[in-house]
């Protein structure tokens, strides 16, 4: 992670020797064996392609990257050749500007063209198009072809991304992408010649969770960012900002981009070790609820004007003074919002907004990673041999699945190695790899999207997984495992497993909490810390920053149960950006009622808002500066798109703010964020110093907004005639403006971008202008702060482990139910964006065949769950054998609102009534989605005429 | 793929959850001739062009429910199987009449008289490409290349291929298979 660390051995040839290439007479280096395409926009040379990718390399079908070689100096003729398909050799002469291979360039756009209509003021790609920018490089001005044009029927792929065939230029990137990458198997290319058409075999959802990546992967207008075409701005129109994406622990880069007030989209960010070119549908789509009707935007509970001074702040909120304050901080706040809330309150009052079970797993992931540093999401891909264990990262942390599926193929890239053939020739070492995989075992108890490439996907029950990690452990004695009931085999698996991980150079280990089993992470747990040195380990907590958070956590840090159990009559208890759907209904209310006051700080409305006392509203992450802590470890820093419209603020403001009435005044002088970083920093021995990562890029800004971004003066002329002054911007390299301090600063170092783009290069392949290469690292200073290993320990809640049942699995007839992990249906925040509403499985209970007399008469189709406080759920009961006998997946949304699953006291057989309420529930919740949607967008398009005049404060 | 990994969705409404078996479409016979096509070639998906092909001798065409059965029965995405079905022009993923003109539309059969040979068929059969006459007994389509350049004009119907075509030639080929057809109706009945 260290700046001066090597780049990975990731791209091919990691010894490759710098060899010296003329092009247009000039001599350069370039890495012997990469293809000279790469090599050449290595070193920043404008040449047209589109089939090549970064992540996915040659195929040679576009005929696009033409240059000419000759044979020495001398020779003015020379032969076209495909950049992308020769490699690069000592000595070689190439014209890049020569005439024949420029005109070829160009015949191929005209060719191109013939069917590409003309359409680019109607296109969600204008603007940002690779295809435009490529036929402005080449000179294709002019369109001669009189001829008709073919035409295609567009397919309905679900709420996420438009189908737009007629623009299609048939590379086939997004066949590969989607099909060879990322191993999609509803989508493919049909038809031939002149008819070629990438789609579904009939309309329907894109089933791929990667299947936002189209968007850019497609270099014009075929696959577009439905939701963002809805309410759709140019990109050049798009004021940007770096940031991180909030939806699980991998903590993928994106950029976030504004327009009026709204969040309209996010794109990849590139980051070498982390999401690389690709994110998953929920990074891309999942940010919209800071648009939705559920923001929180004023206080509540207390009389305060929009721009409230502190001093008035302290008046409304007296009267709720009591004699001791708690914090409950929370998973999704920023690491300085926590941070801030632990020292505002003490730590002596601080609880993590974790329960019990979740700390007991945390410490685990803790304990697990000081003894090993977990591999980054790049060296993931390097694994020769990886084993999941009782985790569908597919659902939980989908990025890292895709980083799993790449691992496998690297038995096909050692092949193809052998056989002499380059890594970048992608078709080739396809035909040469074919089955030939790495191994992957699933130790699982549902299959998952993984099951295709895995050397092993039965469904296993959890307690078969268990004995197979102990299996594992015991190295050196004999096998003693026995088989378990319905799992035969397990000793063949135990020994096929242990024979694979002796002849892995970079085993690996992945496991996660989404399945809530604490015997699983022990047993991970204790095979971790007497594992070889050579093995990995990766454990993917919750949510995005969880690790942040479990820094924070020194031994009196109180679990929630801790803190309910307290006697908080005489007690504020404020909640950070915690909706508390770890507790159930139950608690939540007592809570509310014991509490003296409840002061919630949180952007988006739940249950427990409408419970508090006193709402503050926060920024969410698009509006606030922060940063949060992945899986790794790594300190990621995230920006503000755009302001907060007061009284909004940042979550750590609002600490700062209510520090003099609630807190212990040590953040008394404190105003800015950099401030409150130096004082944690300071003060705080489990907080790093982050002033390395911004201190010098201050100085330098970067532009949020393009150099065209259209009615910066007229924007609020129907309001005011008065031009606002932009929002000032101090505590962050990058200004709220178009003025930026250029691409590098004084010391000729590359300043980071707030969007990518270059001259001649309006899409996102820009990006490669600001890599140290292609595939490699950003060419911008990017420190690397990661937060201390290992951990003070809880004791309190230490000694409880043993006796504190499993909250998030449900017992009964002796089967064990499970919460289902779905992308589109994890958390409370994310399932109140109505596209996700859409894409969320239906309520079901998922049984194997051989479970289901124990929960109702065969060929039932609907179960009821009825809990404690007589309510129920009905939901479809489905059957299949992908599931483990003895195990059964829930998928309920009242789940990620309360844990509605520890209340669950009988299962019963459905009756008809409870099938005809739950059928006619689902129709009234599609129109109520698809109503919801409609709504959202009329009142954005409505807010885009009375655009917030943002006034900062000093209080960013 | 499977249930659990592709469950029912919201948006999707009340779907139904039953799945297409290729064993509720396909006959015993075809079953036993696709396997025996895998059999020989290893890998189950490479026999889709030949499962295919066997499909379709016995029913005409490739319907959704034929590429969905066979796909089923291969253990391959169906979308994979469309990709084959729509590559190759033998495969006909339409209802089509009982005799598939192939007319060779390549450069030599254009400098030989195709145009004139394609005007007569047009006419003779009163459809255009793509098109099935009302009777159900033809369908014509144009073909890139049949290798009879140096006996173009050319067209394929069937297994048979007919070559030096003019435009008299070409309607007499339809004109006999039209009489042929009716004798066979004729012996049929009786």
């Amino acid at each position: 992670m260290d700046k001066s660390q090597p780049d990975n051995p990731d791209t091919s040839n990691p010894a490759a020797a710098q060899v010296t290439v003329h092009i247009d007479g000039e001599p350069v280096k370039l890495r012997q064996g990469d293809n000279l395409l790469e090599a050449m926009l290595s070193e920043k040379y404008n040449l047209p392609y589109f089939c090549w990718h970064p992540a996915m390399g040659s195929i040679g079908a576009c005929r696009q990257c033409a240059v000419t070689q000759f044979a020495d100096q001398e020779q003015q003729k020379g032969k076209t050749i495909m950049a992308c398909m020769t490699p690069v050799s000592d000595g070689m002469y190439i014209g890049l500007n020569h005439q024949p291979a420029a005109e070829f360039r160009e015949q191929v756009i005209a060719a191109m063209m013939t069917n590409h209509p003309h359409d680019c003021p109607v296109c969600g790609e204008g603007g940002a198009c690779h295809l435009q920018d490529m036929t402005v490089m080449t000179g294709h001005s002019m369109r001669r072809y009189q001829g008709q044009k073919r035409t295609f029927s567009n397919q309905y792929l679900g709420p996420l991304i438009n189908h737009e065939m007629n623009r299609c230029i048939t590379c086939y990137r997004c066949e590969r992408f989607y099909k060879d990458y990322a191993g999609g198997n509803d989508f493919s290319a049909c038809g031939s010649k002149n008819q070629v058409y990438f789609g579904r075999q009939q309309d329907g959802i894109l089933e791929s969770e990667f299947s936002g990546n189209l968007v850019e992967v497609c270099p014009t207008g075929v696959f577009t960012d439905k939701p963002f075409s809805a309410h759709y701005t140019r990109k050049w129109d798009l004021q940007s900002a770096p940031s991180v994406c909030q939806g699980c622990a991998v903590g993928c880069n994106i950029s976030v981009g504004e327009r009026y007030g709204s969040v309209r989209r996010v794109v990849n960010r590139y980051h070498h070790d982390i999401n690389g070119y690709f994110i998953c549908d929920k990074g891309r789509f999942g940010f919209s609820y800071v648009n939705n009707d559920s923001r929180i935007e004023t206080a509540r509970g207390i009389e305060l004007s929009s721009e409230f001074k502190p001093h008035q702040l302290a008046i409304a909120l007296a009267r709720y003074k009591s004699a001791d304050n708690f914090g409950i901080g929370s998973e999704r706040a920023s690491f300085e919002s926590n941070a801030a809330l632990k020292h505002m309150v003490g730590s002596e009052n601080f609880c993590s907004g974790l329960t019990d079970y979740q700390h007991f797993c945390l410490d685990i992931i803790r304990s697990v990673m000081s003894a090993k540093q977990p591999p980054s999401v790049n060296e993931i891909e390097q694994s020769d041999c990886i084993i999941v264990i009782d985790e569908d990262l597919t659902q939980s942390a989908a990025r890292i699945a895709l980083a799993v599926r790449q691992a496998t193929r690297n038995a096909a890239f050692d092949k193809a190695e052998q056989l002499g053939i380059p890594r970048w020739q992608d078709a080739a070492v396809r035909t040469a790899g074919q089955a030939c995989r790495s191994n992957l075992f699933l130790l699982q108890s549902k299959s998952s999207k993984l099951d295709d490439v895995a050397t092993y996907a039965e469904p296993l029950h959890p307690a078969a997984i268990i004995k197979l990690l102990q299996g594992l452990g015991n190295a050196n004695q004999p096998d003693s495992i026995s088989d378990m009931p319905f799992d035969n085999g397990l000793a063949s698996l135990l020994q096929e497993i242990k024979t694979a991980l002796q002849h892995a150079k970079r085993p690996l280990f992945i496991a996660g909490c989404s399945a809530w089993q604490l015997e699983t992470l022990q047993a991970v747990e204790q095979l971790a810390l007497q594992a070889p040195p050579h093995w990995q380990f990766a454990f993917l907590p919750d949510a995005v920053n969880t690790m942040g958070l479990a820094s924070l956590i020194d031994q009196h840090t109180m679990s929630l149960e801790q803190l309910i159990a307290k006697s908080l009559q005489q007690s504020t208890v404020i909640v950070l950006e915690h909706s508390l759907s770890t507790l159930t209904r139950a608690q939540q209310y007592q809570l509310a009622e014991q509490s003296q006051t409840l002061i919630v700080i949180d952007h988006n409305q739940s249950l427990l808002s409408e419970l508090a006392d006193v709402v503050l509203p926060s920024a969410p992450f698009t509006e606030s500066d922060g940063s949060s802590v992945n899986y790794m470890g790594l300190v990621q820093p995230f920006f503000a798109v755009k302001p907060p419209n007061s009284p909004i603020h940042p979550a750590w403001h609002w600490c700062l703010l209510l520090d003099s009435t609630f807190g212990r005044q040590n953040l008394a002088n404190i105003t800015t964020l950099s401030q409150l970083r130096a004082y944690l920093a300071e003060h705080d021995s489990s907080f790093p110093d982050m002033s390395r990562l911004l201190a010098e890029q201050l100085l330098f800004k970067s532009a949020r907004q393009p150099m065209r971004y259209s009615g910066r003066t007229a924007m609020f002329a129907n309001q005011t005639v008065h031009e606002p002054k932009s929002p000032q911007d101090t505590e962050s390299p990058f200004s709220f403006s178009m003025e930026g301090a250029g691409r590098t600063d004084v010391q000729g170092q590359a300043l980071p971008k707030a969007f990518s783009w270059a001259p001649g290069w309006n899409s996102e392949q820009s990006v490669y202008k600001y890599q140290t290469r292609i595939g490699g690292r950003m060419n911008h200073r990017a420190e690397a702060i990661t937060v201390a290993r290992g951990a003070d320990k809880n004791l309190a809640w230490q000694q409880r482990k043993s006796d504190t049942a499993n909250p998030g699995v449900l017992s009964f007839n002796g089967l064990l139910i499970r919460r289902l992990s779905h992308l589109f249906a994890n958390d409370a925040l994310t399932d109140d964006i109505a596209e996700f509403k859409l894409l969320a499985p239906v309520a079901c209970l998922l049984v194997n065949p051989a479970d289901e007399a124990n929960l109702a008469a065969t060929s039932a189709t609907h179960v009821t769950l009825i809990s404690d406080d007589k309510t129920s759920m009905t939901v479809r009961l489905i059957t299949c054998d992908d599931v483990a006998r003895g195990t059964a997946y829930l998928h309920h949304p009242l789940l990620n609102l309360h844990n509605a699953i520890a209340q669950v006291s009988d299962i019963v057989q459905a009756s008809s009534d409870d099938i005809a309420r739950q059928q006619q529930g689902q129709s009234e919740q599609l129109q109520s989605i698809l109503n919801q949607k409609s709504r959202a967008l009329s009142r954005l398009q409505k807010r885009d005429q009375q655009i917030p005049i943002q006034i900062v404060g000093e209080g960013r | 793929m499977s249930l659990a990994t592709n469950l029912p969705r919201v948006g999707e409404g009340n779907i139904n959850l039953v799945q297409l078996s290729y064993r509720d479409y396909l006959s015993v016979e075809e079953i036993n001739a696709i396997e025996h096509e895998v059999a020989i070639l290893g890998q189950r998906q490479a026999a889709g062009i030949e499962a295919m092909k066997l499909v379709q001798k016995n029913r005409g065409w490739i319907s959704d429910d034929c590429l969905y059965a066979v796909a089923d029965l291969l253990q391959m995405p169906a979308s994979q199987l469309e990709g084959i079905a729509t590559f190759y022009n033998l495969i006909y993923r339409q209802p089509v009449g009982r005799y598939v003109i192939h007319l060779c539309d390549s450069i030599s059969c254009h400098l030989t008289g195709f145009a004139q040979v394609s005007e007569a068929i047009k006419e003779y059969l009163g459809i255009d490409y793509g098109e099935t006459t009302s009777d159900g007994m033809f369908t014509l389509l144009t073909n890139a290349c049949l290798g009879s350049c140096d006996k173009a004009p050319a067209m394929m119907i069937g297994e048979d291929h007919f070559e030096h075509l003019t435009p008299q030639s070409a309607t007499d080929i339809l004109r006999q298979l039209c009489a042929e057809n009716d004798k066979d109706e004729l012996n049929l009945r009786e």
